[in-house]
């Protein structure tokens, strides 16, 4: 434990970081051949992977390393799908600005949740963030003039660069790609910053933390934000792809849950786990996919069995036990929260 | 002024069915520790229940509630011993997580067995008015309240009156000196979580009579659970009565003096404002030291 | 080919059985490779799947509009063509897609028709002038409920009929009577409702049986289908319900209706009553005759050409439609201009079309409509 945070303050790359990044390395190396192929297939697929392995990466910003858990995340994907779109349809605004423009909106209202609802701990802010994210989807259901409520935007394919749509699907994958290597970056350097060793203080004992005089409200903000504008960039690419976007689709739970298994499968915590999590667990539904056809509830119900058996199984994700056995980090405990709980007495 | 008192009088009734699903999700909390993501999804998996009862044996879902109550303990038994007790001593997010796995689970059951099309039960009784007075009441709902009114009057005496409501209560209250008073926890952690099933069970057999049966019907429930406990404070049962109630009005009162679109986002409102300025819940969380909360 | 959505299924299956047993198109078997897609991305997943991989040439779906917008633009990349027989949203095809049909109407004419019977006919019951007519409107917030108020409102704006309150509400909503008494306070003339699901019709109408709700006129829709009969008996009747179509439209303006209600009787053991499998079924049979009329029926181009020279005139279908293709140019270009939208009325315990002229089997009656109770 005390190597692990020593580390993390520590800002240099160390040789021994390779082990760690190699298996990950493997499976991009694997992609790419895949995305040479013309096959229009894999590539949607993968577009889909590499957006929702990017989206569970920021999320494990927040939650994960920071152990604030947001239900609400879904909420900021829409804004930024939203924001952008609306003002390309409306103003011809390029959806690079849209980016930047939802990115603001959406940590406009992270900071808005954020300053009121960080005092709370663990599951309430959790809850905190799930209201949130139900009002905003109501909002933008309830304000039909301006978004045109549950029918939803369209986005006439115009491509080109500025527009941020492509005629070949393989730029769309690469695309993803950069988004989803752009969070790890992120991620990366978020880690063995002062800002990261701070944030995994906040999570460990946040109040040793504040008494340790770490500014642990600010800390849990800056995170948040940055969790919330990647999230928020996922859902802009998300709108240029589909070049369709209603109020189910942007704002669902399911994108959540999602993130969620996919962290927590792959590691909380952990630089690749959400990307191992979701490279392993999406082509799965599509096998499922095409063995029941057309059995819609197949692949959920895989999804819930795989998150409650890795719950209990293996909280810590794939990244947490293969770190574990590089033996270059001891085991980290559960990296949820650490408002836990905590029987004194075992009742067998 | 009649119409007021026609919308007080529906978020009353309202209420009642919201306080009956909120019970069993805050004493489960409360006794247990734990937090229910799937509660929603007991509720649905009893709506289906109590059609497939009536469509295919012709029972009335209140008498089906002679079956369904059985099977909803049963259930809640299963679904502690196998799913959660794995997972009781982790850290609280981890028992989260399992339960929103639990809450997938069920859904794509329900969708895998009965598909994603909506259900309507319709029962002879249910065209029913009723006056109170110069109100009109619609008879379903009423009955529904009346039901929802005695099965929270039983758990309260239940709570109250018997032994194993006491060492529920004693649980609630302070889990380290309850296993040193011999209580066996685990057995009270299962009693508990079948009860807290068998009231959402009910619950759900309740809003099949008014109420549009799908799979994911659940999410909906889970909601307002949460805010109903939030403002009545977790594991308490005074407070998820009143909470009920609360919440019941708000809806109905903001749904006709505001707006009834924005009305959900009203009570999500008072929801987090709630959670910031007392998160301990209008009536305090029970041993809320132990979540973290101070 | 591919089918999208289990709603719409019957009815092109059925079309697809009773062609093949005609000899298929063009002497050859017609296949469907099927899929069901639960969001958005798996409906592109699927049908980049459909077109790579199995080859379909042709897809043909959909009930889901929000599916169909992500497919369609799947196959507009790929020049596939998309034939939509349901999917109702205007939407579809104001996007200019050059492989897009869109068979049936857009849900904004639902709307329309709906305000086309208050004005023309339950006005002048009444004895009112259309201007003096005024409405109380409900439409449920899904993505149905405001296209079809959206259209309600551009007639409403013509006519200069009164809106005394609208609201919308969420379908999720427990007990809706908060609306209800809002609708009831201004006292209309006639109360318009329109949701997507036909549950939350009857749980709304429910609602406003028990409030006492009894204006002079209720429009609903879309929810022609018998629950609503079976939930309030004899206080169903009078009711209006303007919706994508109706399998009670007169026979005789509607050519091979009665052979579909034979068909989907014998094959499916039930009778068809609710008109969405009648409209996938006339929209692959406007297919079919394409596909049939055209030399080589795997050819893109050529499905497109004869797609745009059709010119069925209305009744030629079982679904009273027409047929005519909006041309490339058109802001609603893909879609067919000879759709409409019946209203329907229950009349002792049946549903009966009462508009447009050609496929009415009977006129409206029960205006002003008797309270709750006394129907």
């Amino acid at each position: 434990m005390k190597d692990n945070f020593a580390k993390l303050g520590k800002g240099r790359f160390s040789l021994r970081e390779i082990p760690r990044f190699g298996p990950i390395l493997i499976l991009i190396l694997i992609a790419l051949p895949i995305a040479s192929s013309s096959s229009k297939f894999y590539l949607s697929i993968l577009f889909s992977m590499f957006l929702y392995a990017g989206v569970s990466v920021a999320w494990n910003l927040i939650a994960g390393y920071g152990g604030q858990v947001s239900f609400g995340h879904a909420a900021f994907f829409g804004l930024g799908a939203y924001t952008s779109t609306l003002l390309f349809t409306k103003f011809g605004i390029s959806p690079w600005i849209g980016i930047l423009a939802g990115g603001f909106i959406s940590c406009l209202f992270a900071t808005m949740i954020g300053v009121p609802c960080f005092r709370l701990r663990g599951l309430f802010f959790a809850l905190s963030t799930m209201a949130f994210g139900l009002a905003v989807e109501t909002a933008v259901i309830n304000l039909p003039k301006l978004t045109k409520g549950s029918i939803g935007l369209f986005i006439l394919f115009k491509p080109g660069v500025k527009n941020l749509m492509f005629e070949s699907a393989v730029a769309y994958a690469y695309v993803a790609l950069a988004f989803l290597l752009l969070t790890v970056f992120i991620t990366w350097l978020i880690e063995r910053s002062k800002l990261g060793y701070q944030l995994v203080a906040v999570r460990e004992d946040e109040e040793a933390a504040k008494m340790l005089g770490v500014p642990t409200t600010l800390v849990k903000q800056i995170v948040f934000n940055i969790s919330v504008f990647l999230t928020s960039t996922a859902g802009v690419l998300f709108a240029q792809y589909y070049l369709f976007i209603d109020p189910t689709s942007v704002f669902t739970w399911l994108i959540v849950q999602k993130a969620m298994l996919f962290t927590i499968i792959g590691g909380m915590g952990t630089l690749w786990g959400p990307v191992v999590g979701t490279l392993l667990l999406m082509p799965l539904l599509e096998v499922i996919r095409l063995i029941f056809g057309e059995a819609v509830g197949f692949y959920l119900l895989l999804y819930g069995i795989i998150l409650i058996l890795g719950i209990i199984f293996m909280p810590m994700g794939i990244m947490g036990i293969l770190a574990s056995r590089f033996k270059r980090t001891k085991a980290r405990p559960n990296m949820i929260s650490s408002d836990s709980v905590q029987t004194v007495l075992e009742d067998r | 002024m009649l119409e007021i008192g026609q919308a007080i009088v529906a978020g009353i009734l309202l209420g009642g069915v919201y306080i009956l699903f909120s019970l069993g999700f805050t004493l489960v909390f409360g006794v247990g520790r734990i937090i229910n993501f799937a509660h929603g999804e007991l509720v649905m998996l009893a709506m289906y229940g109590s059609y497939w009862a009536f469509i295919l044996g012709g029972i009335d879902p209140i008498i089906s509630l002679v079956i369904i109550t059985p099977i909803m303990f049963l259930l809640g038994l299963v679904i502690l011993q196998f799913i959660i007790k794995p997972v009781l001593n982790a850290p609280a997010l981890n028992q989260v997580f399992v339960t929103i796995g639990l809450m997938i689970v069920l859904q794509s059951v329900a969708l895998i067995l009965w598909s994603a099309d909506f259900r309507m039960l319709v029962i002879p009784y249910a065209s029913k008015i009723i006056f109170l007075g110069p109100l009109r009441v619609s008879f379903t709902l009423l009955l529904s309240f009346i039901v929802a009114l005695f099965v929270t009057f039983l758990l309260v005496c239940l709570l109250k009156l018997t032994l194993i409501g006491k060492a529920m209560r004693a649980l609630c209250q302070d889990r380290l000196a309850a296993s040193l008073m011999g209580i066996n926890i685990h057995r009270i952690y299962l009693f508990t979580f079948a009860i807290g099933s068998v009231c959402a069970g009910i619950a759900g057999v309740l809003l099949s009579t008014f109420y549009t049966i799908f799979p994911t019907v659940g999410l909906h429930f889970i909601i307002i659970a949460f805010v109903v406990v939030a403002l009545g404070g977790l594991g308490n049962v005074t407070g998820a009565i009143v909470g009920g109630l609360i919440v019941g009005l708000i809806e109905t009162l903001s749904g006709y003096l505001i707006s009834p679109a924005w009305a959900p986002v009203i009570y999500l409102m008072i929801f987090v404002i709630v959670l910031i300025l007392k998160p301990a819940g209008l009536f305090g969380i029970v041993g809320a030291e132990e979540v973290g909360l101070k | 080919m591919a089918v999208f959505g289990e709603e719409t299924w019957k009815g092109t299956e059925l079309a697809r059985v009773l062609q093949n047993k005609k000899g298929g198109i063009q002497g050859r078997e017609i296949q469907y490779v099927s899929m069901d897609a639960p969001d958005i991305d798996a409906s592109v997943i699927g049908a980049e799947r459909l077109i790579t991989r199995e080859g379909v040439k042709i897809i043909v779906g959909t009930f889901s509009s929000s599916l169909a917008m992500g497919a369609s633009v799947v196959a507009e990349k790929h020049r596939v063509i998309y034939w939509e027989t349901n999917a109702w949203s205007d939407e579809l095809t104001q996007r200019g897609l050059k492989y897009f049909f869109r068979l049936s109407g857009p849900a904004t004419s639902v709307g329309e028709s709906a305000m086309e019977i208050i004005t023309n006919v339950i006005a002048p019951k009444l004895g009112k002038r259309p201007s003096d007519i005024t409405i109380s409107a409900l439409n449920t917030d899904d993505a149905s409920g405001v296209a079809v108020w959206d259209g309600a409102e551009k007639v409403i704006k013509q006519k200069g009929l009164k809106v005394l309150i609208h609201e919308a509400t969420s379908p999720k909503t427990v007990d809706f009577t908060s609306v209800i008494l809002r609708l009831k306070a201004p006292n209309p003339d006639v109360v318009y409702m329109t949701s997507g699901a036909l549950e939350t019709q009857v749980r709304i109408l429910r609602s406003a049986r028990d409030q006492g709700l009894n204006p002079k006129a209720f429009m609903c829709g879309p929810a022609v289908q018998e629950l609503l009969i079976e939930v309030f008996k004899g206080d169903a009747n009078g009711i209006f319900i303007s919706d994508l179509s109706s399998t009670t439209i007169n026979p005789k303006g509607a050519t091979g209706l009665k052979e579909f209600k034979e068909e989907y009787a014998k094959m499916y053991g039930k009778p068809g009553l609710d008109p969405r499998s009648l409209v996938s079924f006339s929209s692959c049979l406007v297919l079919w005759k394409v596909l049939e009329s055209i030399k080589n029926p795997d050819d893109p181009e050529q499905i497109r050409e004869a797609a745009y020279k059709l010119d069925l005139p209305l009744g030629s279908l079982p679904t009273g439609y027409g047929a005519k293709i909006a041309p490339p140019g058109d802001p609603m270009m893909g879609s067919n201009v000879a759709a409409f939208m019946p209203v329907v009325q229950i009349q002792d315990g049946q549903f009966v079309t009462i508009y447009p002229e050609h496929v009415a089997m009977g006129a409206a009656k029960m205006i002003p409509l008797p309270p709750w109770g006394k129907r």
